[in-house]
C-alpha cells in the first residue's frame, strides 16, 4: 500500500499563492488604470475650462485692440505693441469675412464664417489642425474677434501629465506586488507547514498534526484533519484488534476440539475400528487446517504496520535461519517426497528473525505443496548488489502470469490446485517484505520451470 | 502421579483430563484460580497445568504466589497468548514450560514427563533401581531384563516408589497418587497392590516400614 500517492489532479492544479498574488496585483493594476483615466478626464476638463476662459479673455483683448487700431490706422495693426504681449492666434474679421488683423501663426482665412451670430466657442479645423475657437462680436463696429488655440496644445498637456503620473504609478504597483508577495508568503506558511506535517503521516503514525497557526481557517482545517486522523487511527486499531482478538478467542475452542479428537483417536485405535479411525484422521487434518488459518490471521495482525515500526532487528545467522525454515517444512516435504537443498552464500543479515522465518517457512511450504510430487526445492541466500537475496525455487507447474499479480492478495488462491491452504501465506510474506523494506519478486523456478520467489533485503537496513 | 489441571474452558479441560487419565495420571480439575490455590494447599501434586486467564485468581497471580512461597512444583502454562513477549513473561513468572493453544496432547504428555523429570533431577526418561527399570513414557517395566505386565494402579505405585528410591513413601501419599477427588478409596487397596507387585516382581523388593509406609529395598 502506497500512502503518499500523488493524485492525478495535482498535475492540473494551481498555486494558491501565485493566484492570490496575481489577483491582488491584477485588481490593483486595474483600479490604478481606472483611477488614472478618471484623473486624466478631470484634468482635461479643468484644463479646457481654464484655456476657454483664457480664450474668452483673449477675445475681449483682441476686440479692444481692434477698436483702437481700426480707429487709428485702418487695416494696419500696430504689430509691435500688442502682438508679443498677446501670444494668441487671433483674427479680427470684418462683417464681410475679411481678416483685418491676425496673429502670426493664425490661419489667413477666418476660423468661422462671419455670418454666424452670437458669442460662443467653436471646434473647427483650419490649416490641417484642430482648433478651439472663441468668437466675440463687436456690437457697434460689426467686426468680430476670433481667438483660437490648437487642440494639440491641450492634448500635449494631458500627455505630459500622464507621463509624469505613469512612473510613480508603476513604482507603486511594484511596491504593492512585493508587499503582497511577502504577506501572502507569510500568511500561507502555516499551510505549507501543515502539508509537510500531513506528508509524514502513515498508517503507522496517525498522531495529530501539530497546530501552530493561530489563523481560524488553518485551525479549523487542522482540527478537522486531526479528527479524521483520529477516526482513521481508531478504525485501523479496531480492525487490528478484531483480527487479533478473533484469532485469539478462536484458539481455546480450537484447542478443545483438537484435544477431543485426539482423545477419541486414542480410545478408538485403528485396530479396533478402522472406519472410525480413518474418519477421525480426516477430522484431525481439517482441524489442523483451521488452526493454521487462525495462526496465519494472527501472524498478519501482528505484522501490521503499527507493530511493524517497533519491529526489533537483529543480526541473523543466515544458514541457521534457512535450516530452521527448511526443518519446519520437513514433514510436508516428506509427505510430498520433495527434496529441499540449501545454499547459503551470504552468512549474515539484519532483520527480524521471527518474521523472516515465517516468510521463508511459508515460501518453502508453498514450494513443497504446489511443486512437483517428488520434486526439487532450492533455498538460497546470496548477495545481489546492495541487497541480500533470499530465494525459494521449485520445479513444479509454476504460476500463470495472470495469477502472479494477485498472489499476494489475502485469501487469493490459484484455482485448480488441489492443495489445502488458506491463501494467507504469501500475503504474510509480502507483509514481512514490506516491514523490511524488501522487494518481493516472482520469477522462473529451477531449470526454466516452476516458480521462484525472491526476497530482496536491502543491506543498509540497520540505519 | 497426581496432576492439578486449572483450565476454565470446560470442554478443553475435560479432554485434557481424559487424555491424562489414559496416560495413567490422577487428574484433579478446577476451573477457577482460587480453587486451584486451595487444592494446591491441601493436596500434593507432581505437576500443575495452569491456564493464564483464569477467573477468581489469574494464572499469573497464582504462579507468583506459589513461587513466593518457594513451592517447586513443576508448572506448565497453557495459554492462547503466543507472542514471544508473553512466553518470556510466563517463563519469568516461574513457569517451567509454556504451551500455546491449540496444542498436541502427545506433546503435552511429553512436556509433563520432562517437567517432572527435571524437577526430580533425572536426566533420562527411565527410572532404575537395582535390577528394576521403568520407562515412564512407554509405560514399561522390566525386572532382571524381563518385561513385567502391570496394571495402571500397580504401575503408579511402583512409579511413586521409584521416584525417590530409598525414601519412605506413606500410604496416604500412595493413595494420593492413585485417586482423584471423589474416588472411593478402600481401606486395604494399597496393601492389595503392594502384594501383587511383590508377587510379580520379587517378594523382598518392597519393604514395609511399620506405621510409616513403604520403600524400595536397597
Amino acid at each position: 500500500m502506497r500512502w503518499r500517492k500523488k493524485s492525478p489532479r495535482a498535475e492540473r492544479g494551481y498555486s494558491l499563492r501565485r493566484r492570490l498574488i496575481g489577483t491582488t496585483l491584477g485588481s490593483s493594476i486595474l483600479v490604478g488604470l481606472v483611477s488614472t483615466v478618471i484623473v486624466l478626464a478631470i484634468a482635461r476638463k479643468e484644463v479646457n475650462d481654464a484655456y476657454d476662459d483664457w480664450l474668452e479673455e483673449g477675445a475681449r483683448l483682441v476686440l479692444a485692440l481692434g477698436e483702437g487700431s481700426i480707429g487709428r490706422t485702418a487695416g494696419q495693426p500696430a504689430a509691435g505693441d500688442t502682438q508679443p504681449a498677446l501670444r494668441l492666434d487671433y483674427q479680427l474679421v470684418s462683417r464681410t469675412g475679411e481678416v483685418l488683423l491676425r496673429g502670426e501663426d493664425a490661419p489667413k482665412l477666418p476660423f468661422v464664417p462671419p455670418d454666424r451670430r452670437g458669442d460662443r466657442y467653436y471646434d473647427v479645423r483650419a490649416d490641417g489642425e484642430d482648433w478651439r475657437v472663441y468668437v466675440r462680436h463687436h456690437d457697434s463696429l460689426g467686426f468680430s474677434a476670433q481667438v483660437g488655440q490648437e487642440m494639440d496644445e491641450r492634448t500635449d498637456l494631458i500627455w505630459d501629465m500622464l507621463e509624469s503620473l505613469a512612473w510613480p504609478l508603476v513604482g507603486l504597483w511594484v511596491l504593492l506586488g512585493l508587499i503582497n508577495w511577502f504577506l501572502i508568503w507569510r500568511l500561507l506558511k502555516p499551510l505549507a507547514r501543515m502539508a509537510r506535517g500531513i506528508e509524514t503521516k502513515s498508517p503507522s503514525d496517525l498522531s495529530p498534526v501539530a497546530e501552530e497557526s493561530r489563523a481560524h481557517e488553518v485551525q479549523s482545517i487542522t482540527a478537522a484533519l486531526n479528527r479524521l486522523l483520529g477516526r482513521l487511527d481508531h478504525a485501523l486499531e479496531a480492525e487490528r484488534r478484531f483480527t487479533a482478538d478473533a484469532a485469539h478467542e478462536l484458539r481455546t475452542p480450537l484447542a478443545a476440539l483438537a484435544s477431543r479428537i485426539q482423545v477419541l483417536q486414542r480410545s478408538h485405535p485403528a485396530e479396533q475400528a478402522p472406519a472410525l479411525a480413518a474418519q477421525l484422521q480426516r477430522l484431525r487434518a481439517d482441524m489442523m487446517r483451521t488452526t493454521s488459518l487462525v495462526e496465519n490471521l494472527l501472524q498478519l495482525a501482528r505484522l501490521d504496520p503499527q507493530s511493524g515500526d517497533a519491529m526489533p532487528r537483529e543480526r541473523i545467522d543466515v544458514p541457521g535461519l534457512l535450516q530452521d525454515a527448511v526443518d519446519a517444512c520437513a514433514p510436508a516435504a516428506a509427505a510430498r517426497g520433495a527434496t529441499i537443498t540449501i545454499a547459503a552464500r551470504e552468512k549474515e543479515l539484519v532483520g527480524n528473525r521471527d518474521a523472516l522465518f515465517t516468510a521463508l517457512r511459508n515460501l518453502i511450504h508453498n514450494a513443497v505443496s504446489y511443486g512437483r510430487e517428488g520434486g526439487q526445492v532450492r533455498v538460497t541466500a546470496e548477495r545481489a548488489g546492495q541487497h541480500v537475496a533470499l530465494s525459494v525455487k521449485d520445479d513444479g507447474e509454476g504460476v500463470a502470469p495472470a495469477d502472479l499479480e494477485r498472489l499476494t492478495q489475502r485469501f487469493y488462491r490459484v484455482l485448480g490446485t488441489n492443495v489445502p491452504g488458506n491463501g494467507l501465506g504469501l500475503s504474510i510474506v509480502a507483509r514481512v517484505a514490506n516491514m523490511h523494506r524488501a522487494e518481493l519478486r516472482f520469477g522462473p523456478g529451477l531449470d526454466g520451470r516452476g516458480l521462484g520467489v525472491t526476497l530482496l533485503l536491502p543491506l543498509d537496513m540497520n540505519g | 502421579m497426581r496432576i492439578l489441571l486449572a483450565e476454565d474452558d470446560l470442554s478443553l479441560g475435560e479432554s485434557i483430563e481424559s487424555w491424562l487419565t489414559l496416560d495413567g495420571y490422577v487428574v484433579d480439575r478446577v476451573t477457577r484460580g482460587d480453587l486451584a490455590h486451595t487444592a494446591l494447599s491441601t493436596h500434593e501434586y507432581q505437576c500443575l497445568l495452569l491456564d493464564r486467564g483464569l477467573p477468581g485468581l489469574t494464572g499469573d497471580a497464582l504462579l507468583r504466589a506459589l513461587r513466593t512461597r518457594r513451592e517447586t512444583i513443576p508448572v506448565i502454562m497453557i495459554t492462547a497468548r503466543d507472542a514471544v513477549r508473553d512466553r518470556i513473561e510466563g517463563l519469568d513468572l516461574g513457569a517451567d514450560d509454556y504451551l500455546v493453544k491449540p496444542f498436541d496432547l502427545e506433546e503435552l504428555s511429553a512436556r509433563i514427563r520432562a517437567a517432572i523429570r527435571r524437577h526430580d533431577g533425572r536426566p533420562d526418561t527411565s527410572l532404575r533401581h537395582g535390577e528394576l527399570a521403568m520407562d515412564v513414557a512407554a509405560k514399561q517395566v522390566t525386572f532382571q531384563g524381563k518385561p513385567i505386565e502391570l496394571t495402571a494402579h500397580e504401575f503408579a505405585i511402583l512409579h511413586a516408589l521409584l521416584r525417590h528410591p530409598g525414601h519412605v513413601v506413606s500410604r496416604a501419599q500412595l493413595e494420593e497418587s492413585l485417586y482423584g477427588w471423589g474416588d472411593e478409596v478402600e481401606s486395604n487397596t494399597i496393601e492389595v497392590h503392594i502384594y501383587n507387585l511383590r508377587r510379580k516382581l520379587s517378594s523382598d523388593l518392597i519393604k514395609t516400614v511399620r506405621r510409616q509406609g513403604y520403600r524400595l529395598a536397597d
